[in-house]
């Protein structure tokens, strides 16, 4: 069997099949560049997600496990059925995936399924967080995502108003 | 042996250091510090169903509410440009309301509704949906205050009159849809706002009336000197809504840019029609008719020149029958549709002429429609009805997909009936 070593931000090595990897779109990329330009076609790939710590590309490659042997859906699926990626990949397993994380850590996982290009876990990931903000009151927002009011001036008062009509209509 | 001692001051604490700094120095992204790019922060925003939630979204903070902003002002923009066969209700968008029975082109007697309250403030967009409507008359609309439910109840310290020549001239740009409501209005008037309003996309009116015959040859001969270029004007425009208006505006608009159109919709209860012929529409791919009178059907028919609708994909045609004189027949209707046969996919039709529907399908001499796949009559009766009409259209519509029918019940629920209204 192929094998990739992929290697995280603070130097963690993960051994990998490479059809596993190839569901990644950045690291099927990768691979192939790494194939075009090596001399030796028994060499094993290496590559550096400089941007993606162990945790995080541990748990990238979980999801990828998991799901190696699912249907690549259309990316326009959605628009297709009107239902969501997410509402059409999520299984149990997602959910029972999930349900651990805080909010950082699932916010980190989709920094890099974007960045490895693994569409269904940007999806999945992106629906707990909108689930998370749906419904919740502004300041619930702010606290689940560390945020600091940054208006200047009279701004918030101005949005909060516009809101208010706005809604109202 | 003995084991060595370590010492405090020995090779091996430097060592240590050497390691813990060596450890600093690897490249570690930080963690989630809240923030995320605007492509997927929007990619996650985009999946809140819920408007009110996006709305709040905006208060989070400035980042979240730029976002939030734009997608509720792409969310609006695809709601109102969606193709909707059935009647549809005035919107009202974050609007500016002028106190006086006559609009004046100085704007001096305007009041505003929230958003624009602060107009003068340098940094930011007062429309939050890119939208605006200007309404003509304070007063009631569908049993509310207009006054009440658009005018800010609290009149702050930093409340002031908008300067609304300077919203024109600031915020013009942003402006995508944009609607003129129960005003006494001419075309020079029309022409002075749209000039700035290049980005325009969806354009409508409702209740307009006309000026003094008087007033309107003044305004003639300077339009006429104006020489208006309407590729110029709005470049854009692709959906024009027409929604109880005296013909003239409705006249000049569809000359200045029917040929670019792709959406129009015509609520229309007066004579005489526009002048649809002198129009040519090539791009036009939705048109939605709704008359009040047999006659207005019947001069739509003469003056729609097929061969200049040559993209024709969406046709509704809808009758307001109760009580008001002579019903369209269907067969009226579908002559008129087939005409359009090499490119229509979807008819709806909406005349209250089921039965007789059942009594005249299948009829040879009205053609085949061979790409409509979907299909919706309205009010059909009875379910055997249904059931006949179903296997009979089968003749007609060969590669019919979906065929939605509407009880009594979806009918009255579905459509606003018209006020009772009249040009002065």
């Amino acid at each position: 069997m192929a094998l990739v070593r992929v290697i995280s931000s603070d130097g963690a090595a993960f051994l990998v099949s490479q059809r596993l990897a190839k569901r990644s779109g950045k690291l099927k990329t990768e691979i192939e560049t790494f194939r075009k330009s090596s001399d030796n076609s028994e060499a094993q790939p290496e590559i550096r997600i400089v941007t993606i710590r162990a945790e995080i590309l541990r748990l990238v490659l979980q999801w990828l496990q998991q799901h190696q042997n699912d249907p690549v859906l259309p990316a326009n699926q959605n628009e297709q059925d009107g239902r969501g990626d997410a509402e059409m990949g999520q299984s149990q397993w997602d959910r029972d995936f999930l349900a651990p994380m805080d909010l950082g850590i699932v916010m980190e996982l989709i920094l890099a399924a974007n960045h490895l290009e693994v569409k269904g876990l940007l999806d999945i990931t992106c629906k707990l967080v909108e689930s998370k903000i749906t419904g919740r009151t502004v300041d619930e927002i702010r606290t689940a995502f560390k945020l600091k009011s940054d208006f200047k001036g009279n701004e918030e008062e101005q949005t909060r108003l516009e809101n208010r009509w706005c809604v109202e209509n | 042996m003995e084991k060595p001692v370590e010492s405090s001051k020995g090779p091996t604490r430097w060592l240590k250091i050497l390691q813990q700094k060596i450890e600093r120095l690897t490249l570690n992204p930080p963690r989630f510090n809240g923030r995320i790019p605007p492509e997927l922060q929007e990619f996650i925003l985009e999946k809140v169903n819920d408007d009110a939630t996006l709305w709040r979204c905006r208060l989070v903070c400035s980042y979240w509410n730029q976002i939030a902003s734009s997608l509720l002002a792409k969310r609006q923009l695809d709601n109102r440009t969606k193709w909707n066969p059935r009647l549809s209700n005035i919107f009202l968008s974050p609007c500016v309301i002028s106190q006086s029975k006559r609009w004046n082109i100085s704007y001096s007697s305007f009041k505003a509704s929230l958003p624009l309250r602060y107009l003068d403030d340098e940094s930011s967009n007062p429309l939050p949906t890119n939208s605006l409507t200007i309404s003509g008359k304070s007063g009631t609309w569908n049993g509310e205050d207009l006054d009440k439910k658009y005018m800010p109840s609290a009149k702050g310290p930093s409340w002031k009159q908008p300067d609304v020549e300077k919203l024109f001239t600031k915020c013009g740009i942003f402006i995508t849809t944009f609607s003129l409501h129960n005003l006494e209005i001419t075309e020079l008037e029309i022409s002075e706002i749209l000039e700035k309003l290049p980005n325009l996309v969806l354009l409508s009116f409702s209740f307009l009336e006309p000026q003094s015959p008087r007033k309107r040859h003044k305004e003639e001969l300077q339009l006429e000197e104006w020489k208006v270029n309407p590729v110029k004007l709005c470049p854009n425009l692709t959906h024009v809504k027409l929604k109880y208006c005296t013909p003239e505006p409705i006249f000049w608009l569809l000359r200045l840019c029917a040929n670019t159109l792709i959406s129009l919709d015509i609520e229309y209860c007066f004579d005489p029609i526009p002048p649809l012929r002198l129009s040519s529409f090539k791009e036009l791919r939705e048109l939605k008719i709704c008359v009040l009178y047999r006659s207005a059907f019947t001069e739509i028919l003469s003056k729609f020149v097929v061969n200049d609708v040559p993209l024709l994909r969406n046709l509704s045609i809808i009758m307001y029958t109760e009580g008001i004189g002579a019903p369209v027949l269907t067969e009226e209707v579908l002559s008129f549709a087939h005409a359009f046969r090499d490119t229509l996919n979807y008819l709806y039709f909406d005349v209250h002429e089921s039965d007789m529907l059942v009594k005249l399908l299948p009829r040879r001499s009205w053609g085949i429609f061979p790409l409509v796949t979907e299909l919706v009559i309205s009010n059909p009766g009875s379910k055997w009805i249904v059931t006949k009409l179903k296997k009979k259209l089968e003749l007609n519509f060969p590669k019919l997909e979906s065929l939605q029918f509407h009880s009594d019940c979806e009918w009255h629920h579905s459509r606003v009936k018209p006020e009772p209204w009249h040009p002065r």
